[in-house]
């Protein structure tokens, strides 16, 4: 969603919250400490042990802000367009010669499409990709027993976000007629 | 040339269409060592046929990228028949070509390879251009030391 790395938000019922224990000590985090013992902070604070990564929160406050003034309605909109798009021409231009792993009809589909190009693979296909300017992701996507039960070792991913257009769709495709040329 | 074509260069794209040297050896005599690359899903596994301190023969199975699979061929057919001691050079000059890139963010341009003696395998070199391939290419040959470490010791 755009924001640093290395922070998220984890967001519960304040019921919920009151049962969970807190799973790492540190400063910020006690309401009080006995030599026998110690009672957590109440709320939130009982899990946000040590200093917190402040640069990190104040980037993800500007990438929810961003996110908000855009309209999720619009990004979600937006994506669902693209998608259609890539997915309608990845079919029509690449039939036979690039599967697509997932879902082919977009009702309940994200902006992304996890690609499997005939005889290329995925970390050859990024690279070429890579050279005419279109960054996806190659690899196992930190789901490796799904990969072995689809016959893969790896996919190349492409995501769509606020700022894509059907423009850089085109480059895909050209790129992925190249990286197919190449090794084909 | 652009950087990709000089990543995949023409004897690189054969080697990765017709591997050479691949297939089994029987073990015994043979000695079996694999490698994974576990980021990408890359493996090798070699046969080595080590006798009287020459590597007789090697045979390899395995799957990988066109990076990865293409310096496994190059390798078996640089080292098959050469002497251990050979062999072990031609590892460190290969390991020597890869680690390129860190001599010249360091300026040590007193680290040369000597590309003469690479021969066929000095087409890989276009892969330093790209630091994230570099555990690519370099699978088969840390997994081909590893083996001959482990003949050594058997």
């Amino acid at each position: 969603m755009l924001g640093p790395t290395g922070i998220g938000v984890l967001w519960t019922r304040a019921s919920v919250l009151e049962s969970m224990p807190p799973f790492l000590g540190g400063g910020g985090m006690i309401a009080d400490v006995r030599l026998d013992g110690f009672t957590p902070a109440k709320g939130v604070a009982r899990f946000e042990a040590g200093t917190p990564p402040i640069a990190e929160t104040v980037g993800l406050h500007a990438a929810v802000r961003y996110l908000v003034g855009l309209g999720m309605d619009n990004i979600a909109d937006h994506d669902h367009e693209l998608t259609v798009d890539a997915l309608t021409r990845l079919e029509s231009n690449f039939a036979g010669r690039v599967r697509i792993v997932g879902p082919h009809d977009t009702k309940d589909r994200g902006g992304v499409i996890s690609l499997d190009v005939e005889g290329v693979h995925p970390h050859d296909v990024a690279q070429v990709l890579d050279e005419f300017g279109v960054c996806v992701r190659p690899g196992h996507h930190c789901a490796k027993p799904l990969m072995r039960r689809f016959g893969l070792a790896a996919t190349a991913r492409a995501s769509f976000g606020p700022y894509s257009l059907k423009a850089d769709t085109d480059v895909l495709l050209e790129a992925l007629e190249a990286a197919i040329s190449m090794f084909g | 040339m652009s950087n990709l074509e000089n990543l995949y260069r023409e004897i690189i794209l054969d080697h990765y269409r017709s591997p050479r040297n691949r297939g089994e050896l029987a073990t015994p005599p043979a000695h079996k060592v694999e490698g994974f690359n576990p980021l990408c899903g890359d493996e090798v596994t070699l046969y080595l046929d080590v006798r009287d301190g020459v590597l007789a023969d090697i045979k390899m199975t395995g799957h990988g990228c066109s990076i990865s699979q293409s310096s496994s061929s190059l390798m078996s057919a640089a080292v098959k028949g050469k002497a251990l001691e050979d062999v072990q050079a031609t590892i460190d000059t290969f390991k020597d070509l890869m680690t390129g890139h860190e001599a010249a963010l360091k300026d040590e341009s007193d680290v040369e390879v000597d590309l003469r003696r690479l021969g066929e395998l000095a087409a890989l070199q276009g892969v330093v251009k790209f630091p994230v391939r570099i555990k690519c290419a370099t699978l088969a040959w840390n997994t081909l030391r590893q083996g001959l470490e482990e003949v050594s010791t058997s």
